[in-house]
């Protein structure tokens, strides 16, 4: 039985790569990567003070963008998550299921992405498949952070509707493709400036297909308009400085400051203003930031010292990189080869492909596999468009058996290779990265939620967690009211700093002044977390004071965590 | 008429390659490095201070490189124009252009692969020159063949890295600035527009040289894996370079022919976009690369060394710290100066007629400033890295 006459036997495989997908995307979820990580808590957390109140953490009434720790989320994927928490409760699962959802649907439209352009049902289950085991997309698609894949996946979906509607001219297609590109907007900042490029080109497009009503454009249109207007009533300002913050062409970035040292060196003549400008070093060093995301250093190699919202896995294997070069070239061949039909399809799909880099391009720490998202789904794409065209090359070799060999060996090397990458994803990643994510703020939330009611206070600072905060009111999904109620804050250049809340109190650092300030607590039963260099800092004093019921310095505090790399002490004091 | 080409050209191209790489030889790179001292003390060749001549050895290999290159593929193809394109990349290419300028041993490698493709055509050419190419390594450059392979992921990571677009293109070697133009990486920036079109053309079209091609770039990735891992980038990727210039040079061919087909504009568009890309090239090379890298050449061990030599009658001392001037000393002059320690020097530095030349973190042992010291040696852009101290 043949798969490409066999519906059945089609679909049968189809619902397993796609129910394999979801499998890997869903299994210990909330464990894998480890979590939450800050901006989890936050989504998370939002999402869940919107459930409960209709307002964000701040208590602002469904906000178009949230101002979090000061670092205006995108709305959409807090939105979408508040019915899960509602539904579910607040915890790791809820926190990242859209996510999970959206990277398993991606599975299903790169299934039909190839199908509606090639027709081709090797080359469709093929990419298909590489998404659904992809390590890149299974991080992205277990970590909440914020709805980066959700904005892949709508780019994704926006881009298969319009390439069905090319097909069937059907006009509901055109506009749900608008409308996702739209959403994709509102959910991470790569889409918007990937979707507002594309929705131009898809409407290029349209306008000089003959076959095209070209009434059924007011609507998207529309959409745009509507779209455009939520933008500008987000804060300009959190854009702006978003854009400052993590641009290449904010003030005194090191581009700017590479131009002065090479006119310095030629005094400043003539040559050198025509040579060493802001045009030719900005075009040199975006072109240099474009290039790198078709680099085997980005494709292939793991990232070891990367944010922890950054992928450490690559978005190839090693044996699947050439398919990728040639599966590129091949489909250029394709598109500039006379007599194409689907060519519109095809453009918008290298369109597309080339426009998703720009995010990461015009950003600081280029390339980032997270800005760089709308390009999954494209990887695997050419890797399976180019391992069909190597198969056909090898089926032309006269000798058959050194042909059948060598697709054997290829698709050995790719299970292997796939095979050992999932058990990596699965088993050693969340040991040996483990510490990147927040291990001591979980500490701390177990160690509060046993002792709770024993204690005044819980008091920890910002060098255990830049934003402490937010973890206790992700842990015991503490009632938005009481929190909003009870917080005192500060907000210092856009950033909020929350310095209490309930029976929480949070300093920039556990120091000398601050026990000082601890020690106006009286009669006050203290639980202090420390990390390791406040309690080498503070432990003499706490000794001096008297703060601790411990007082013997000879006997030694054990840490509660004792990974070198995330010491952390408890400490009990009994304020007289 | 054509066989007036058929020798025009070739010496044509290289007399171009000689007057390009072998232009202002003496002043950039502007200083003797360590490596070519030991080099030339190996050939037991000799040279009055500050004569960089000796480097025309590579500037000559490099040039029968890119001449050989036109010979070999005009051979294959029987195409004047793919052939010179590919010789003037060869020629005008950064990782070539500063190697063409620097006396090294690597070079000779490439030169020896495309004679043996000239001379032993039809005589299985890629596995003589496999030979060629470990023995050579084994006998001239490094006896662990194997010792990346007790590291393959280092191995592989480090291979990758390499053939990063941005490290190709933009940045150069990561580990090493010695051979770094400032902003520029093994190859020019509109190179990589031309690396596109030439993969497309070797690869997807019928192509004479793909085989070729492949054949040096196996060649290279067998020459990158038996070097030593400590080995700069510049030389250990010269072979996968080469391989990738013929690529480049190919896909400027299959641009311009296209190009031309379309409209004479784009064409003419695409030279000047070129030739602007060769000017900021060339300006950063002249006016910036000394002063990005003097610190890995010798330009301050030069100055002490001639300072030493100006000074016959005085008693110059070295510490352990400020040794490696010697290495210059003795290849100058054939002598060298004497060794002390810093406690020694605390009083044999101070006496009359007798001088120490440290290193800048030595003078708090003498309780010194470097601001309080006169005569300091500088790399050529400032900083100051040796210090004179005397009476």
């Amino acid at each position: 039985m043949n798969i490409k006459s066999s519906p059945l036997l089609l679909s049968l495989v189809f619902s397993v790569i796609f129910l394999f997908g979801i499998f890997l995307r869903f299994y210990q979820l909330g464990s894998i990567p480890p979590g939450p990580e800050w901006d989890e808590a936050s989504v998370g957390y939002n999402a869940y003070s919107i459930a409960q109140t209709g307002k964000d953490e701040h208590g602002n009434k469904l906000p178009l963008i949230f101002p979090a720790f000061g670092d205006y989320k995108n709305p959409l994927y807090i939105y979408l998550t508040a019915p899960i928490v509602k539904l579910f409760g607040l915890n790791m699962v809820t926190a990242r299921f859209i996510n999970a959802l959206s990277g398993s649907l991606m599975v299903a439209i790169w299934f039909f992405i190839p199908q509606l352009i090639f027709s081709n049902l090797t080359l469709s289950l093929l990419t298909s498949f590489f998404v659904a085991v992809s390590p890149l997309s299974l991080f992205f698609s277990r970590i909440a952070g914020d709805g980066m894949m959700l904005s892949a996946f709508l780019i994704s979906l926006g881009l298969m509707l319009e390439l069905w509607y090319i097909k069937s001219h059907k006009y509901y297609l055109f506009y749900g493709s608008i409308f996702a590109l739209i959403l994709s907007m509102f959910s991470y900042n790569l889409g918007r400036i990937v979707a507002p490029i594309f929705i131009i080109i898809i409407f290029i497009s349209f306008i000089l297909d003959k076959k095209s009503n070209k009434k059924i454009l007011l609507l998207p249109i529309i959409f745009c308009l509507i779209g455009i207007f939520i933008i500008f009533q987000q804060s300009k300002l959190s854009i702006s400085s978003r854009l400052q913050y993590v641009g290449i062409f904010g003030r005194e970035k090191g581009t700017v400051l590479q131009i002065n040292k090479y006119r310095d060196q030629d005094k400043n003549n003539l040559i050198a203003k025509i040579l060493h400008n802001k045009l030719t070093f900005f075009l040199i060093t975006t072109s240099s930031n474009y290039l790198s995301h078709f680099s085997s250093d980005f494709l292939v190699n793991k990232k070891i010292n990367v944010p922890v919202s950054e992928s450490v896995f690559p978005p190839l294997q090693i044996i699947m990189l050439p398919f990728y070069y040639f599966g590129i070239l091949y489909g250029l061949q394709i598109l500039f080869s006379k007599g194409i039909i689907n060519k519109w399809m095809l453009i918008l799909v290298f369109s597309l492909f080339f426009l998703a880099p720009l995010p990461s391009t015009i950003t600081e720490g280029s390339p980032s596999s997270k800005r760089n998202l709308a390009q999954l789904g494209f990887f695997e794409f050419f890797t399976s468009l180019g391992l069909v065209w190597g198969i056909n090359q090898i089926k032309n070799i006269k000798n058959s058996i050194i042909s059948k060999i060598t697709n054997i060996l290829i698709s050995i090397f790719i299970i292997i290779s796939i095979g050992i990458s999932i058990y990596v994803f699965f088993y050693i990643f969340p040991k040996e990265f483990g510490f990147m994510y927040a291990r001591k703020e979980a500490k701390i939330c177990e160690v509060i939620n046993r002792n709770y009611q024993k204690y005044d206070y819980f008091i920890y600072s910002r060098k255990i967690n830049g934003v402490p905060y937010i973890f206790p009111l992700f842990c015991f999904s503490v009632n938005p009211h009481t929190y909003v109620s009870s917080r005192k804050f500060r907000i210092i250049e856009g950033w909020y700093y929350i310095d209490s809340f309930d029976k929480y109190l949070f300093f920039d650092e556990i120091n000398a002044e601050n026990i000082n300030a601890i020690k106006q607590l009286y009669g006050k039963k203290i639980l202090l977390f420390l990390n390791e260099n406040e309690f080498n800092n503070s432990i003499k004093q706490i000794y001096n004071d008297k703060l601790s019921p411990q007082t013997d310095p000879n006997i030694p505090i054990e840490p509660i965590i004792q990974d070198p790399k995330n010491i952390l002490y408890q400490l009990t004091l009994l304020i007289q | 008429m054509k066989k007036l080409l058929f020798f025009l050209i070739p010496v044509s191209l290289f007399l171009l390659n000689i007057l390009i790489k072998g232009l202002f030889i003496q002043f950039a790179p502007n200083s003797i490095s360590l490596k070519e001292i030991s080099l030339l003390n190996q050939l037991g060749w000799t040279y009055p201070i500050n004569d960089l001549s000796f480097r025309f050895i590579s500037v000559f290999v490099s040039s029968c490189i890119a001449t050989g290159s036109y010979l070999f593929i005009y051979n294959k193809t029987k195409n004047y124009l793919l052939g010179s394109i590919i010789c003037l990349v060869l020629t005008f290419t950064p990782w070539i252009f500063i190697l063409s300028r620097y006396l090294n041993i690597y070079l000779p490698i490439i030169l020896g692969i495309i004679l043996i493709y000239l001379v032993f055509k039809n005589k299985y050419p890629a596995i003589l020159s496999g030979v060629f190419l470990t023995c050579y390594v084994f006998f001239h450059i490094n006896h662990e063949l194997f010792s990346q392979f007790k590291d393959i992921t280092r191995l592989s990571d480090s291979l990758f890295s390499m053939l990063d677009l941005r490290l190709l293109f933009f940045n150069g070697d990561p580990v090493s600035y010695m051979f770094n133009t400032p902003m520029t990486g093994f190859f020019l920036f509109i190179d990589v527009i031309a690396l596109f079109g030439g993969l497309y053309a070797v690869y997807l079209q019928k192509n004479p040289v793909r085989n070729f091609i492949t054949w040096i770039l196996i060649l290279g990735i067998v020459f990158f894996t038996i070097t030593s891992p400590d080995e700069l980038l510049s030389l250990k990727g010269i072979v996968l370079f080469y391989g990738i210039s013929l690529i480049i040079g190919s896909g400027y061919y299959f641009l311009f022919v296209n190009l031309n087909k379309k409209n004479k504009l784009f064409t003419v568009l695409f030279m000047i976009i070129i030739v602007s890309n060769l000017i900021f090239y060339q300006e950063l090379f002249i006016s910036h690369f000394d002063k990005h890298n003097s610190f890995e050449w010798g330009y301050a061990e030069t100055k002490a060394s001639e300072y030493i030599i100006s000074h016959p009658s005085k008693t110059i001392y070295l510490t352990d710290e400020s040794n490696k001037i010697n290495r210059f000393l003795q290849y100058f002059t054939k002598k060298s100066a004497t060794i002390i320690t810093l406690n020694n020097a605390k009083i044999e530095c101070f006496q009359s007629n007798t001088s120490c030349i440290v290193r800048e973190h030595e003078l708090a042992f003498f309780k010194l400033e470097k601001d309080q010291i006169k005569t300091k040696f500088s790399n050529f852009d400032g900083l100051p890295v040796y210090f004179l101290l005397n009476r």
